[in-house]
């Protein structure tokens, strides 16, 4: 082995002996000829063919030698380098076509990956299982149904006795974490900034095997001390709000005005365990009142460990051994026993038993994977989960269309060189040795583009918020290629070069022949020709999946724009205040509103205010249980679960939600009147047919005191869901509210911003954070930001799909064009017209382009049903997109093709035939 | 030109160049005349086989390669046994003569006959 790498090593001098030696030897050879009496210049020759070709024996001797494999692909770089540096505009092509589709690829997975399959940067991943256990059966209570049955999804939270019980009783767990969420006001010099935290048990960071950048994690003595107001920062916000600073530790900072000592900051890597909902901090269970935005009076009565408080996200780890199924089994078990107890003594009859027994399949406890990214479902990663899978394929589908073209480029250079590779052939290389070359120079093409791919990704990744319309996105949330992105996409480079190897280079090589160089070379022409249409064929095939895809994805997008919102959204501007997390009590905190309100209506430029508890696309709102009053023949009915918003009079009309019987609330409604506004949706789900306007209704199980005055026209939060069921009540700036929203119409042509808002409300107050600015167009768009990047981003691709397949069509058509010089020139000669010449070349283009639009259609048919989620009012199969997409393609080969067609023409028959 | 090809047992080649080189240090030309001469005329060893296996058995240290003058004060590559290859050489006829008996012992074994019935 040694003498081996020796020689490897000695190369250059190796070969120059070996050259050295044979040289010698055909000298040799020669010498016994001329002795024979063979002229001098035949005895050279004869002596050649004795050797048996000095190349040859050179390759046979290569082959035993030192490390041949090693050598050999030294060998092969060399050669493919210097090639490929003879063809610039070739390579150039091929990389920037590859790159364009890699590094599309590279963005897209690098999202998916942060979102859905990442595994979380902590201890362990794989053994840790996210626990969903609907709530318990609730004992019999003065009022309401008797027993209390949660939906049967199982994916509400968990109540704190529950986890506390799982806790000690499940021996297949090593240990348990519970966590909420809390959002929180936190003032930095002066300036109130709205931040999003994780209440959790002290075990948390030990359970995830966090580490801490800065001073100390929470640990369960931080459970155990009745006081003490310790918080973890992330290290995302201590960057941010703090400059890194290391002086951060034991200073105090306030949330909802509550002071909190920073005990530590969390690693860099560790964003929480949901993807893009980074927590920006991190505090004991204990202090969930402390932190909460309630006024005074209520934050003294909570209880983190009430049995009420379903709002606990549990994560579990598994202890060594088990698997997930076992565990969920065993923990379910201790489950089923607390939901006997919870039952009480079983009677059998009572109804509570009834209940239950009639649901018994919903009370079961479920465990699924916790360590990855997507397994405690944020909100983005839930949304984003299928438009990035399909927007994964879409970039597949691009790649593979762009593969195609590159394929068809080494055909079309392998025909240019088919000389040069049939005097290899005759020199003594294999075929095999031949294949290796085209390979080396197809991987080295593809893996430069997989790098520069990975740069381009790099370069665009301040897109990806734009696209997802979002201002920032989430710690550790990123469209850049990291190294585990960056093998996966080399990984992808390497099969689409073993890919495109595979389509182009057995049929640009061939079998080596003896037939002599030219029949080789035409025997290459044609048995490529046929192939490259193929390849086109598919193209065009997968473009045209392409083109409907986008087609009905920007056809459902049309559609949701359409949908009547129920309001008038242009000028429209909303925020919201919420001055109990100053710590105002509910007396001062009506006066700043109605102080805010004032000052808001005297800004120039603003036509209308209003205040509202509940304001349309916000996703806030309180929801509460509404009986009708009882009338002849009637009932008061089951309650319905209605949303209840508090309004300020004239609301209705600032937000131009149409009355569609009776009135809205007036200035002189507004005290103490019980009058209230119901929607068209909740007016048909109580009354029917019946006319709401003067009856009365109840609420929480209360007297039907409450009188309908007029009925309003749903409004929708989007498009795609159904009118929620509204009560309005009128807001006096008396009742305590703990948000409130305002809504602010502009005049024609004004704009409002964020700063002019703030401006008046520090005027009033200077503690109190303005929340979520935004103009109503801007929400509304948002709520459709799924619909819009995929309609974006599908007719990108659509387009780039586009120019790759014309790339593809033109570069054939206008290669067999110039192959078919001659027997154009011949027709011409006999009389054929222009017009027959055209079509004679765009029927080409005409056959291959309806065989791939059939192809696709079919395929598009097919597995267009992945996007029936996301289509609104339409199915995939939509005959409008179908035609729009076939209509593209026959557009594109149109196109494509008519270049080359009407170079056909111009094609001088003298000029051919004289070549013959 | 070729009577025979080298298509012979892997192996046989290395134990003629071998054999060859027993006497004295031969170049490659002269190692390819010496087996012709040394079985009759019925191997013809080609080139593209012997100069492989020659720089596989230099770079196995079996043989040695020095450059000298040829009979006709030609510069050429010499190749001499080491003893590395005489030991080699001993094994290689061993098994060879062990192979040649087992062979001969199975042909002529009367109840196998190579004609079909």
């Amino acid at each position: 082995m040694f003498r081996r790498v020796a020689t490897f090593l000695r190369k250059r001098k190796v070969e120059q002996e070996l050259d050295d030696e044979l040289r010698a030897s055909v000298d040799l050879l020669a010498e016994e000829h001329i002795q024979k009496g063979v002229e001098p210049q035949d005895a050279i020759r004869l002596a050649r063919i004795e050797l048996g070709g000095v190349e040859q024996v050179k390759e046979e001797v290569r082959a035993t030698r030192g490390l041949p494999i090693l050598d050999s692909a030294i060998r092969d770089l060399h050669h493919a380098l210097r090639n490929l540096a003879r063809a610039p505009g070739f390579s150039i092509a091929v990389v920037v076509t590859l790159s364009l589709a890699l590094g599309a690829n590279a963005s897209v997975l690098a999202l998916l990956d942060r979102l859905i399959l990442r595994p979380l940067p902590v201890k362990e991943p794989g053994s840790l299982v996210a626990v969903h256990a609907p709530r318990l059966p609730e004992r019999p209570s003065g009022s309401g149904p008797i027993v209390s049955i949660s939906s049967g999804s199982g994916r509400t939270g968990l109540s704190y006795p529950l986890y506390a019980a799982l806790r000690s009783r499940v021996p297949a767990f090593t240990g348990m974490l519970a966590q909420t969420h809390a959002t929180a006001t936190m003032m930095v010099e002066g300036t109130p900034v709205g931040v999003e935290g994780r209440l959790v048990t002290g075990n948390y960071f030990e359970l995830l095997g966090v580490k801490a950048a800065l001073g100390r994690l929470l640990t369960p003595d931080d459970d155990a001390l009745p006081d003490g107001s310790p918080v973890v920062l992330s290290h995302g916000l201590w960057q941010r709000q703090f400059g890194g600073d290391p002086a951060i530790l034991n200073r105090t900072i306030h949330l909802n005005r509550h002071p909190m000592t920073v005990v530590g900051v969390a690693a860099q890597a560790f964003t929480g365990t949901a993807a893009g909902a980074a927590p920006d901090f991190f505090a004991p269970l204990r202090l969930g009142g402390a932190l909460s935005g309630m006024p005074p009076g209520l934050k003294a009565n909570f209880r983190f460990d009430s049995p009420n408080f379903h709002m606990y996200g549990v994560m579990a780890r598994l202890a060594p051994g088990r698997d997930l199924k076992q565990a969920e089994r065993a923990a379910d078990r201790v489950y089923q026993q607390l939901v006997a107890a919870a039952l009480g003594p079983g009677t059998g009859a009572s109804q509570a038993r009834r209940d239950y027994d009639k649901r018994r399949s919903e009370f079961r406890l479920q465990l699924s994977p916790g360590g990855y990214a997507s397994s405690e479902q944020s909100s983005l990663s839930h949304d984003l989960r299928t438009p990035l899978l399909l927007l994964m394929a879409m970039v597949g589908l691009v790649l593979a269309i762009a593969a195609g073209n590159v394929a068809n480029l080494f055909l079309a250079r392998g025909e240019a060189r088919s000389r040069e590779i049939a005097i290899r052939f005759a020199l003594g290389a294999s075929r095999w040795r031949v294949l290796r070359a085209l390979l080396v120079e197809s991987l080295l093409l593809t893996l430069t583009a997989g790098g520069v791919g990975l740069l381009l990704a790099r370069w665009t990744t301040g897109l990806a918020p734009v696209l997802l319309n979002v201002e920032r996105l989430p710690d550790g949330v990123t469209p850049a290629p990291d190294l585990r992105i960056g093998v996966a996409v080399m990984v992808l480079s390497l099969a689409a070069g073993l890919c495109i190897w595979a389509a182009s280079a057995p049929r640009a090589v061939g079998r080596a022949t003896l037939t002599g160089l030219a029949a080789h070379i035409q025997a290459g022409a044609r048995r490529t020709m046929r192939w490259r249409r193929v390849l086109v064929v598919a193209q065009a095939a997968l473009s045209i999946v392409l083109f409907c895809g986008s087609a009905v994805l920007s056809r459902s997008l049309i559609r949701l724009m359409s949908v009547d919102p129920g309001f008038s959204v242009d000028n429209l501007y909303s925020f919201w205040l919420n001055p109990g997390r100053a710590g105002y009590d509910a007396g001062r905190s009506n006066a700043i509103l109605a102080q805010v309100f004032e000052v808001l209506g005297g800004v120039p430029g603003v036509k209308g205010v209003s205040i509202a508890t509940d304001l349309p696309l916000s996703g806030r709102g309180m929801g509460t249980g509404v009986n009708r009053d009882q009338r002849s023949g009637e009932d008061r009915g089951e309650p319905v679960d209605t949303d209840i918003g508090h309004v300020s009079p004239g609301h209705l009309a600032n937000l131009g939600i149409a009355m569609m019987a009776g009135r809205e609330f007036s200035r002189d409604d507004v005290r103490g009147a019980k009058v209230v506004v119901i929607n068209e949706a909740l007016a048909q789900r109580l009354f029917g047919k019946n006319d709401p306007i003067g009856r009365g209704v109840g609420i929480d199980g209360g007297l039907p005191e409450w009188r309908v005055v007029g009925i309003a026209k749903d409004v929708k939060s989007g498009p795609r869901t159904p009118a929620k069921l509204i009560m309005y009540q009128p807001y006096n700036f008396q009742d305590p509210v703990s948000t409130a929203g305002f809504a602010l119409r502009a005049e024609k042509g004004v704009h409002l911003t964020s700063e002019m808002v703030r401006t008046a409300v520090r005027r009033v107050e200077t503690a109190v954070a303005v929340e979520e600015f935004a103009g109503m167009p801007e929400q509304a768009a948002r709520a459709l930001y799924r619909d819009r990047m995929l309609a974006w981003v599908s007719v990108s691709f659509a387009i780039l799909a586009a120019l790759l397949c014309a790339v593809g069509i033109f570069g054939l058509t206008s290669f067999s064009v110039a192959k078919r010089a001659q027997e154009i020139g011949i027709r011409m000669t006999l009389g054929a017209t222009r017009a027959s010449i055209q079509w004679l070349v765009m029927r080409e283009v005409s056959v291959m382009a309806a065989i791939g639009c059939a192809l696709g259609l079919a395929v598009f048919l097919f597995a267009g049903r992945v996007l029936s989620t996301m289509l609104f009012e339409l199915t995939s199969s939509d005959p409008a997109s179908l035609v729009a997409g076939a209509a593209v393609l026959g557009g594109t080969a149109f196109l494509a093709g008519f270049m080359p067609a009407y170079r056909a023409t111009l094609v001088d028959p003298a000029r051919t035939l004289r070549q013959e | 030109m070729r009577k025979a090809k080298t298509d012979l047992p892997r192996g046989t080649l290395d134990l003629l160049i071998l054999k060859a080189l027993a006497l004295e240090p031969l170049h490659g030309v002269g190692i390819s005349r010496r087996i012709l001469q040394m079985t009759n005329g019925a191997f013809q060893v080609s080139f593209g086989s012997l100069f492989p296996s020659l720089h596989r058995m230099e770079e196995s240290e079996w043989v040695a390669a020095e450059w000298r003058a040829s009979e006709n004060n030609r510069r050429a590559k010499y190749y001499k046994l080491t003893a590395a290859g005489r030991r080699r050489a001993a094994i290689e006829e061993r098994d060879w003569n062990r192979v040649v008996e087992v062979m001969t012992a199975a042909l002529q074994h009367p109840r196998i006959t190579t004609e079909e019935g």
